[in-house]
């Protein structure tokens, strides 16, 4: 069993697993934390979970836990591997159950303070027309050639159909929509979860928030991605629901049997997977791309309904409701990328599963407002800490598959969070900081509560020592919605 | 000792569960699972019957099926279901009705049913395992 104690230090934010300390390692496992980070990393079993990553086949380069690293299946919370193609593995574990999960931030021209009177109302409103909650349904129904449209284009499929404006695109990651995606891939029972369920925002931890940007760290960054201190902004975290989860769920069974059948053995189930290239790998990943489609098309259709209601609720009485988008990334996925491994150039699948890419300037995937400086990289926070903005970078190409972390992580499981958080006493101190919360049950409330998340300050610090992402500004909640 | 408790994971909600049998095991995971969903239904709601039937190559993706199944029973028809009967079970097959009633209300939804961490184990009372739930 793998420890903090076993942990080389690279550099100052940098650890590392060797790769001799088990036999079946490729590759290191390496671990971007400080001291309270590693504190925390020996309570789960995170760690463990790291080295099993770096026993994958194909792996290349290292095995790599973010910051935010927590215990999740298969891997880590904060997990990013990458594997060579053609031969190299695919593993759904890589990616998640919840395909595509990622934050959409939206700015706005409209001064915050200018903005509060009308919080409880506009969040009233936003819940009322986004579905939130378990079992939400959403106001888009689709027939079966819809949804079908929906999986294999994406976010274009919702501005075609009026949910939006082109220019989103460009400030959507893979333009909202992942090209190997086919709707075959998908099976009927994920399709028939999926129906009903566009526009919503789930449970969970998911939630939307019109937060104030309190802090700018680089002005001109800041200013091309269209944030201004003290104005207020929209986060909106959620992804593929039902459609993702069930499409996870059938690989995950199919990789059962079908590892073995590769010769792969594997140290933990949920890291069950085959070659890329092989039937299995081609059929997950399309299926994969087609889940993560849909949560780009959610996301763009919940904005939509978002800057509806703003201007509906706020007319006549602020004159810009305009809410144009700053960036959507996704934090679970497996995208094939072409990255330097060891001095090489090399085609590979990286693997990010609760880790954000962070591409930074001069990449040609990135659209041509971003080119400059690379991609704004959202990290949201919990309900009271707020939430971060940063940029890519060349040194998280280089060192990370161009990866950064994707939250604070979790430090306190819900069944403690539910014995140590009383929901109104959680409220009273939400409200003392101004926060108007919405929140669908009490339970879900407090089991997002800010002491079962890491400090994200310490967490942003360390990628932005680490140079794999840099600060670009801050911002603080005045409005939650949580399911 | 009770069927099935809760036991702490830092991101998600993981069960132990205990059985003399393994039908029981799997009925108790189940009773287990909509503990952890808090789902109710109105009083006077019809009732349902659904039927299961599935085949799995070892007791742990057995487990996995069934639970999974259910899940999504649950969550396509909106019902809760309070009893669960195994009317056929060898590690590799399950025949079996869940019954309960419709028009339900969950306090907290469950994706997906995983395969971390899970063993279906003999012991000397009879059963247990270890399952986790991605929220």
């Amino acid at each position: 069993m793998v420890s903090i104690r076993d942990l080389v230090r690279v550099d100052e934010h940098v650890y590392e697993v060797p790769v001799g300390f088990r036999e079946d390692m490729r590759v290191p496992a390496r671990l971007y934390a400080d001291e309270y980070i590693l504190e925390q990393a020996e309570g789960d079993r995170s760690l463990e979970q790291l080295v099993n990553v770096a026993t994958l086949p194909g792996v290349v380069g290292r095995a790599l836990a973010m910051p935010d690293m927590h215990q999740g299946y298969g891997f880590p919370i904060g997990g990013v591997a990458a594997t060579a193609l053609p031969d190299g593995m695919i593993s759904p574990g890589g990616v998640g159950y919840d395909i595509n999960c990622g934050v959409r931030l939206l700015s706005s021209a409209i001064e915050a303070e200018a903005l509060r009177p009308h919080l409880p109302r506009l969040l009233a409103a936003i819940d009322a027309r986004v579905g939130t909650g378990v079992g939400a349904s959403g106001s888009v129904r689709l027939k079966e050639a819809e949804l079908r449209e929906v999986l294999e284009d994406g976010a274009e499929w919702a501005i075609r159909r009026g949910y939006g404006v082109r220019e989103d695109l460009a400030h959507t990651e893979e333009g909202g929509r992942l090209t190997a995606a086919e709707a075959d891939a998908v099976s009927a029972r994920a399709q028939e979860r999926g129906r009903n369920q566009l526009g919503t925002l789930g449970a969970g931890n998911h939630f939307l928030e019109i937060d104030e940007v309190t802090e700018i760290y680089d002005e001109a960054t800041a200013q091309a991605f269209g944030l201004v201190r003290g104005r207020a902004c929209v986060w909106i975290h959620c992804g593929s629901r039902g459609l993702g989860h069930q499409v996870c769920t059938d690989a995950v069974r199919v990789m059962q049997q079908a590892t073995a059948k590769y010769g792969i053995r594997v140290p933990d189930r949920e890291l069950a997977g085959v070659p890329f290239e092989s039937p299995e790998g081609q059929q997950y990943f399309r299926a994969m791309s087609a889940a993560a489609n849909y949560a780009w098309a959610n996301r763009q259709v919940i904005a939509h309904l978002v800057r509806e209601t703003f201007a509906e609720v706020l007319a006549g009485r602020i004159a810009n409701t305009h809410l144009p988008m700053v960036y959507d990334v996704c934090h679970n996925i497996a995208k094939v990328e072409n990255h330097e491994v060891d001095g090489r150039a090399m085609r590979v699948c990286v693997h990010r599963k609760g880790a954000t890419r962070a591409f930074g300037p001069g990449r040609p995937e990135l659209s041509e407002a971003f080119r400059h400086t690379g991609h704004p990289v959202l990290i949201p926070g919990d309900m009271g800490t707020g939430s971060y903005v940063l940029v890519g970078t060349e040194a998280a190409m280089a060192e990370t598959f161009g990866s950064s972390c994707h939250g604070a992580g979790r430090v306190m499981s819900r069944s403690a969070a539910r014995r140590a958080v009383r929901a109104d006493q959680l409220r009273a101190e939400l409200e003392s900081q101004r926060i108007v919360i919405q929140a669908g049950s009490r339970a879900g409330l407090v089991e997002e509560a800010p002491q079962a998340y890491k400090d994200l300050d310490r967490v942003v610090n360390v990628v932005h020592e680490a140079g794999i992402a840099r600060r670009v500004a801050r911002t603080r909640p005045m409005g939650v919605i949580k399911g | 000792m009770a069927p099935f408790r809760e036991i702490d994971h830092t991101a998600d909600l993981a069960l132990h569960v205990t059985a003399e049998t393994l039908a029981g095991l799997l009925i108790d995971a189940a009773r287990g699972m909509f503990s952890l969903l808090g789902c109710e239904a109105p009083e006077g709601a019809p009732e349902v019957a659904r039927e299961v039937t599935l085949d799995a190559p070892d007791a742990e993706t057995l487990l996995v099926d069934w639970l999974g199944e259910i899940l999504y029973l649950h969550e396509a028809h909106g019902e809760c279901y309070t009893a669960f009967d195994i009317h056929a079970l060898t590690p590799h097959h399950l025949e079996g009705t869940v019954r309960g009633r419709s028009g339900a209300d969950s306090r907290r939804g469950i994706k997906a049913v995983t395969y971390s961490y899970l063993a279906v184990t003999k012991t000397a009372a009879g059963y247990e395992a270890t399952v986790t739930f991605d929220v």
